[in-house]
């Protein structure tokens, strides 16, 4: 019994070594092109930028099942964006969304892309790079539901997720409870579960669950075309200039379009 | 120094959301005392049934008693081992869609209690295994030998010692238990710790999450004062031997 314990205590203590040893031979290789291009944005790991973001998020972020690799329009258009700043190497690291604002105060990330909805609350905490997407909120219903407004939700049970504009709109709502989960995914089970009337957020995301899931519907968008941005700590001022040069780059030479038809299935409305 | 204090004492970003977090206190305390009862219940079940057919004379009250034994113990087994946080999600996900009816039914106010309720039946009713396995066997063979039944001797000799010796580990589930309910916040619970986030997601501030850890403080520390209080009281009396300890 000793022995069994001293081998498998040297066998986790060789493991911890090798992973450490590992997470260097990233550093020293993600280091060696972290040349003199991107020396200046302030990079936490130069050469390297991490990007917090809520994971899934359809079609913005998500994983397909079985990969650990991020995709969907937000890390597309970073890494494009990131591609004409000469960073190859993009991290997207899951957070939770109502811990990114905090995480990127304190300079924990080089940045989050989370379809982030640009509102004077979020911008007195962290700054924004010019809007790169528009997109109003809707709401999801059931199938048979008659909800066809806001209006219709008063005094109803109401989806959202935590620290969402969709929440706070669900809030407006004269008499609605607003039950605030962990993820839209969340919203959108409970939704189907009938446990809430329906389920409020990002247009994009509402169409893309109701045609992922044939009992839901969008009942409504509510008007009032909201901008997305991309978001940065206050003090790196650099990297916001150098992504919203690099946005202004990849919408003139049709990377932009190209990215939002391969999402979106059409050309953006200009 | 002035942001530490702003982050997590900023009594002007919590106040608005006082009476938000009295709320949401009373319905962890709902939650806390409901799943208590359903677990000291079921836990003495689950106990009682780990120790059924012992010195059962007949061959079907032998086959009866490890067949009992056997639902005790895999209940017991699964849910120590698997996490409370896993069972909720996977009753609040998935009720709605059975075609059964009182399950489909269940409000996830019902599944919090219920899953804690169902999760913490197991470590209490290892308690009591602790405490019935501590009762001198004599105690059993004596109230046999007076005429009484298997069943009688538990429950009129066995038991109420038992219980009494397990007051401590039992008062000290309550308050893990108590703490756990913070896990419901994930189901859309209104529990205080769920209040709290929904608050800081507004504010960008932790002092709702603060006043949280107040409300749970002004509960918890009494009971765990008391806790200390019923120790040192058994630990006199055994000392004095008033409890027969063979």
């Amino acid at each position: 019994m000793r022995k069994l314990l001293w081998v498998l205590l040297i066998a986790v203590l060789a493991l911890g070594a090798a992973a450490c040893g590992d997470d260097d031979g990233d550093e020293g290789a993600a280091s060696t092109p972290a040349t003199s291009t991107t020396a200046d944005l302030g990079l936490l790991t130069p050469g390297t930028l991490s990007v917090a973001s809520d994971i899934p998020y359809q079609p913005f972020e998500f994983f397909d099942p079985g990969s650990t690799e991020a995709k969907g329009f937000d890390v597309d258009l970073v890494t494009a964006i990131a591609g004409t700043l000469g960073i190859t190497d993009v991290q997207f690291v899951d957070q939770s969304f109502d811990s990114i604002i905090l995480s990127i105060k304190q300079g924990r990330f080089d940045m989050s892309a989370s379809s982030w909805t640009i509102t004077p609350e979020r911008a007195k905490e962290v700054a924004f790079g010019d809007p790169y997407f528009s997109a109003n909120q809707a709401i999801l219903v059931q199938e048979d539901s008659t909800v066809a407004s806001l209006d219709d939700l008063e005094g109803k049970k109401i989806g959202a997720q935590r620290a969402t504009v969709g929440a706070d709109l669900a809030a407006t709502v004269p008499g609605a409870e607003v039950l605030r989960y962990e993820s839209a995914d969340d919203a959108f089970n409970a939704l189907a579960q009938g446990r809430v009337e329906a389920a409020i957020t990002d247009y994009p995301v509402v169409a893309y669950a109701s045609a992922q899931k044939p009992t839901l519907k969008v009942a409504a968008e509510v008007p009032g075309n909201l901008a997305l941005g991309l978001m940065f700590p206050k003090e790196n001022a650099a990297l916001l200039e150098a992504f919203n040069t690099g946005l202004e780059t990849i919408k003139a030479d049709g990377t932009y379009d190209e990215i939002y038809a391969k999402w979106f299935g059409e050309a953006p409305a200009s | 120094m002035d942001e530490v204090i702003r982050q997590y004492f900023d009594w002007d970003a919590a106040r608005p959301y006082l009476p938000d977090l009295a709320r949401g206190f009373w319905v962890t305390i709902q939650i806390a005392v409901l799943a208590e009862v359903l677990c000291l219940v079921l836990g003495m079940l689950l106990a009682v049934a780990r120790q059924a057919g012992r010195g059962a004379r007949g061959r079907a009250g032998r086959i009866g008693g490890a067949v009992l034994r056997g639902i005790a113990v895999a209940y017991i087994n699964f849910f120590r081992a698997v996490p409370a946080l896993l069972v909720l999600l996977l009753m609040a996900g998935s009720f709605p869609f059975l075609p059964i009816p009182v399950v489909k039914d269940l409000t996830t106010f019902q599944i919090a209690f219920l899953g804690l309720g169902l999760v913490y039946a197991a470590y209490i009713a290892e308690v009591y295994r602790a405490g019935i396995e501590s009762v001198d066997r004599g105690q059993t063979e004596a109230a046999r030998s007076l005429g009484m039944g298997g069943g009688q001797a538990m429950r009129l000799i066995v038991l109420p010692q038992a219980v009494r010796r397990v007051l401590p580990p039992l008062m000290n589930d309550f308050i893990a238990l108590t703490k756990d309910v913070a896990l419901v916040s994930v189901l859309a619970v209104p529990d205080v710790v769920s209040v709290a986030r929904d608050a800081q997601s507004v504010t960008f501030n932790s002092s709702t999450l603060v006043v949280a850890a107040l409300f749970y403080l002004v509960f918890t520390l009494p009971l765990i004062w008391l806790l200390d209080r019923v120790i040192a009281r058994e630990k006199r009396r055994a000392g004095r031997g008033d409890i027969v300890t063979p």
